[in-house]
């Protein structure tokens, strides 16, 4: 087990929801839950990481730094539980938590 | 069709939280303890394994075509949908809030392979915990609906589970069984069961086998709706355990068991059953299915020919025995199972139990059961005691035929009559105390006690590093450290699981006497393992659980 901790200064797309939180995914193997939580730093996005597969740290941190230059997530923690996903996986479920998040605050 | 459109996915291809999204009505769904809590779950983690917030299973209330009712549902896909500490707390602590609350129905969306071995006897106790919940939730009126549809099915300490339910509703997908067909290839032999045979697999275990064996009380589309009107219908029809339905269930068992233990196959039950192209069953679509089985479900009224072959009544009695009952006893040892009365401290006694590491099979099953309805009736009041040595269930194919789980909750749910009805119930274990067979009969004692020496768990060391993928030898390790995966009685006990050990050498009639006094029936397992340091996650999961409930529906 591997735990990565990383904080992002975010540009693009305001996320705006009414929504607390937001779970998708489920930890099993090549698969990985993702659970968005609002609260924290308002200017920033905390993101902690716990992954079976140690050593990618770098894929990880290249992944977010993309990820939330695409969508605007400050003031939002992002948690993950990863059983061995591969960074396509990755994507996918973070998608899926924001669309989900705004859908859920609309 | 939801908000954007899209098809509802099938019942087996949707996750817990989309289950419950769509079964109950739209946005009624409120989680308790949810993934926002974050527990952390030391047990996986000192494995290396990752863990899931919910530790696989959501619990929360909703409503149901306008009914609230509360209900769980297992993430199939999270380690196999496997039962650990915090896991089993969370669906514990919302059946017991459920008896205080009374919502219109409980429902239980199972997906799971039992207990979760990284977790080992703390699952176990866990799963115990939960049936005893779900039975007492029973009594007090709330309808209880096993659901079983997902990829997972239910299996081992769930299999059992799902039978104490007062319904069950299955779909295609969906499995029921006591131990699965992995486990038995690899302990049996190939030849027992080909796990690789996957048409046998859902011939034996699958939901239309079950229905027609009265197994299952539904049988429904693997549609999320199917699911949704069959349980609102079965909501209103709430099933007591009185003696009358647990003689009539008695009888039906042993009806089935007399009728189709000879067979080696599904099909010849279905034919058996008056099924004419038995061959086709499994081709047929729901509708089709209902139409063929349609008042052929079920079984042929009186049993045929004995119960039990072979070994009459084995000539020396165990040596537990003398050594609980030196007043004396009158006790029949049969094929591992002993069954009678005895005196304790001036006062009669009823017994049942297990000997010789037996497993337990579906005609030893019928004769405890048999032996605790003669008990309610005969004797009302009179303590049971129940003496524990077995080393499992039987593995076998013909056994997971006849839907062996569901003798095992027949005899959990004539222990909680018996219960109801005012019995004691004292477990004592002196041997081994292995899996499926320990939870249906002596972890359903009020207190259980355990004699030092005696082997209590899930399963061997060997096997656990098997199905988990995890070193002996890591295992071992961790034994050392921390009482969940360690072996013996000390360990269970700082788990919560028994009251006292006896040394072997102790007056254990004496102990067994004062035992026998003790007056309380509350299910301390929680309270004692968080106190004895073992278990503390458990206690506080199942509070959390209760506090939400209390706060989220006073709104």
């Amino acid at each position: 087990m591997e735990k990565l901790d990383f904080t992002f200064r975010c540009s693009g797309e305001r996320v705006e929801s009414a929504a607390v939180s937001v779970l998708v995914g489920v930890v099993s193997s090549g698969n990985l839950e993702v659970f968005i939580e609002k609260g924290g730093d308002p200017s920033c996005c905390r993101v902690e990481v716990a992954t079976s597969h140690g050593g990618f740290e770098r894929a990880w941190r290249t992944l977010f730094a993309d990820f939330l230059f695409q969508y605007d997530l400050s003031g939002y923690a992002i948690w993950i539980n990863d059983a061995g996903a591969v960074p396509a996986v990755v994507k996918l479920r973070l998608h899926q938590a924001v669309e989900e998040l705004m859908e859920k605050g609309r | 069709m939801n908000s954007r459109g899209m098809r509802p996915p099938l019942y087996s291809c949707a996750d817990a939280r989309k289950l419950l999204a769509h079964l109950l009505d739209q946005g009624s769904f409120i989680e308790f303890c949810g993934p926002r809590e974050r527990i952390a779950n030391p047990h996986l983690a000192a494995l290396n394994v990752p863990m899931s917030f919910d530790d696989g299973v959501a619990v929360g209330a909703g409503m149901l075509n306008g009914t609230e009712v509360y209900c769980a549902a297992q993430q199939g896909a999270f380690i196999g949908g496997a039962v650990g500490e915090i896991h089993g707390a969370k669906v514990t602590g919302l059946l017991e809030r459920a008896r205080e609350r009374k919502p219109g129905a409980f429902l239980f969306l199972i997906d799971s392979g039992g207990v979760r071995l990284h977790e080992a006897n703390a699952g176990l106790i866990g799963i115990s915990e939960m049936m005893r919940a779900l039975l007492d939730l029973r009594a007090s009126g709330v309808p209880c609906i096993g659901m079983i549809g997902g990829r997972e099915g239910a299996f081992g300490g769930m299999g059992i589970l799902a039978r104490c339910c007062d319904h069950v509703i299955m779909n295609e997908h969906g499995r029921l069984g006591m131990s699965g067909p992995g486990v038995i290839e690899n302990v049996m032999g190939v030849e027992e069961f080909d796990a690789g045979d996957r048409a046998m697999i859902w011939r034996t275990y699958g939901g239309k086998h079950r229905y027609l064996i009265g197994e299952a009380d539904c049988f429904v589309d693997d549609s999320l709706e199917a699911f949704r009107s069959a349980a609102a219908a079965l909501m209103s029809a709430r099933t007591q355990i009185t003696a009358q339905s647990l003689g009539a269930g008695q009888r039906d068992l042993e009806g089935r068991y007399g009728a189709f233990r000879a067979c080696t196959d599904a099909m010849e039950i279905w034919r058996a059953l008056g099924i004419e192209r038995p061959e086709e069953v499994q081709l047929l679509s729901t509708a089709d299915f209902l139409r063929v089985a349609a008042g052929r479900k079920g079984v042929p009224a009186a049993p045929q020919g004995p119960m039990e072959a072979g070994r009459e009544k084995e000539a020396r009695s165990p040596a537990i025995l003398a050594r609980l009952f030196p007043a004396g006893h009158r006790c029949e040892v049969r094929r591992g199972v002993i069954t009678g009365r005895a005196v304790c401290a001036g006062r009669e006694i009823a017994v049942i139990g297990t000997t010789n590491h037996t497993t337990i099979d579906i005609p030893m099953s019928l004769r405890l059961s048999a032996h605790v309805l003669a008990t309610v009736e005969s004797a009302p009041g009179m303590p049971i005691v129940m003496l524990v040595d077995c080393a499992g269930q039987q593995l076998s194919r013909e056994a997971e035929l006849l839907g062996i789980n569901g003798y095992f909750a027949h005899l959990l749910k004539c222990l909680h009559h018996a219960r109801a009805s005012g019995h004691h119930l004292v477990s004592v274990v002196y041997g081994k105390a292995l899996s499926g067979a320990f939870l249906s009969f002596g972890l359903m004692g009020d207190q259980v006690y355990g004699i030092t020496g005696s082997e209590v768990g899930v399963m061997k060391l060997s096997a656990m590093a098997r199905v988990t993928k995890i070193s002996e030898r890591q295992l071992r390790r961790l034994g050392e450290t921390s009482a969940v995966f360690a072996p013996g009685m000390e360990n269970f006990m700082r788990l919560g699981g028994n009251q006292e050990i006896w040394t072997a050498e102790g007056e254990v009639e004496d102990r067994l006497a004062a035992a026998l006094r003790v007056a309380d029936r509350d299910d301390r397992r929680r309270a004692l393992g968080a106190e004895r340091g073992g278990r503390t996650l458990a206690r506080m999961v199942a509070e959390k659980v209760k506090a939400d409930v209390a706060r989220e529906m006073s709104r």
